[in-house]
């Protein structure tokens, strides 16, 4: 279903009942590309998450305000606000935190997750170990694809089409087709 | 939006360059359909980065390393099975994981992959080209315990595909017995 961004700042800045709701919608939609671009620029999911909130926030208090002159600008004022966040951030250097010590012991999932986890599990057993491996290496290890040519003894470049293979190829088996 | 998950990719890795990473994120922030899109993407790199975090492993197969890190996070019941047995093991329920030793013969052997297997013999799961020991001739498999639990006996049928086809290595079975004390 397809977001109106503009009636949703409208609403959100005439005050009352509606504007509740239209705060909310426009939180839920925002949330994964803030999330996106905080792990792009802070380089840690916790960081991410933390610019993520303080932006919806900055942008729900300007709302408030009624500090958005255009409505049809939202999704500007919202990468405005995000990309002053980042600087304030102010992290210059690439930072890698791994993410085990968060998670619960195997076999002690939560429901909520748990058909998710296996389905993908399912699908990226039908992957190569090469792709595994770049897959892994790329988002558990955090490590750049030269980084990974020189641990894998590939190019960079076949790192970079090894990772593409292997998320088309797990995107079709998640939406029900071969790998 | 033109940004699939490639591009997706490649922007949360830094790969662009500047303008075309400038010119993606105003797409993100002002296509009312991206979040969609990105949502989707994120929920495969996290699962696959939580699924390596929680289990050392992609694959239903592990080497050493992979091995000991499992064994720091879970409760893990180890078994050595020769090749064309079955070994009658209890599986407690402080077990989260279960290890199966596969000892299998793998001189001339290409690819292997693990089949589940169940009393008809049908394949329930397959994990494909998984890592193998071939120093010591052996490919290491773990089974979180509520699977192992499936079917009153786990097999694990390892397979090779070669010019002759398809090739069975050798079946691996586990009998779950009632852990001790239970009725």
């Amino acid at each position: 279903m397809s977001v109106d961004l503009s009636q949703l700042a409208t609403d959100a800045q005439a005050g009352g009942e509606m504007a509740s709701a239209a705060e909310a919608a426009l939180c839920a939609h925002f949330l994964p590309t803030l999330r996106l671009f905080g792990r792009r620029h802070l380089r840690d999911r916790q960081a991410a998450e933390d610019l993520a909130h303080d932006t919806l926030q900055t942008v729900i208090e300007a709302l408030r305000a009624g500090r958005l002159d255009d409505p049809n600008r939202l999704g500007g004022f919202v990468y405005g606000v995000a990309k002053n966040k980042a600087r304030e951030a102010g992290r210059a250097h690439a930072r890698r935190r791994r993410i085990a010590d968060e998670l619960p012991r195997p076999g002690s999932y939560e429901p909520a997750i748990v058909g998710f986890r296996y389905y993908l599990f399912g699908c990226l057993s039908q992957l190569t170990e090469r792709a595994r491996s770049v897959l892994a290496r790329s988002y558990f290890e955090q490590e750049t694809a030269p980084e990974i040519a020189d641990a894998m003894g590939m190019t960079t470049g076949n790192v970079r089409v090894t990772r593409h293979r292997a998320l088309a190829a797990l995107r079709r088996c998640l939406e029900g087709g071969e790998p | 939006m033109s940004a699939e998950w490639n591009e997706l990719a490649e922007y949360l890795a830094g790969e662009l360059d500047a303008a075309r990473e400038e010119e993606l994120e105003r797409e993100l922030f002002e296509d009312a359909h991206a979040p969609a899109v990105v949502e989707g993407f994120l929920e495969v790199v996290d699962g696959v980065a939580e699924l390596r975090a929680m289990h050392g492993t992609l694959s239903a197969g592990m080497l050493g390393p992979e091995l000991d890190r499992l064994r720091e996070r879970a409760n893990v019941l180890e078994l050595d099975i020769p090749v064309g047995e079955i070994i009658a093991a209890p599986l407690p329920e402080d077990v989260d994981v279960c290890v199966a030793h596969l000892a299998v013969d793998l001189a001339g052997v290409g690819a292997v992959d693990v089949e589940f297997v169940d009393a008809k013999g049908a394949t329930y799961f397959r994990s494909r080209d998984v890592p193998v020991d071939r120093d010591n001739d052996r490919v290491v498999v773990a089974c979180e315990r509520h699977i192992a639990m499936i079917e009153e006996t786990t097999v694990f049928r390892l397979v090779t595909h070669d010019r002759e086809g398809r090739r069975v290595l050798g079946d691996y079975g586990i009998r779950n017995l009632p852990p001790p004390g239970s009725s």
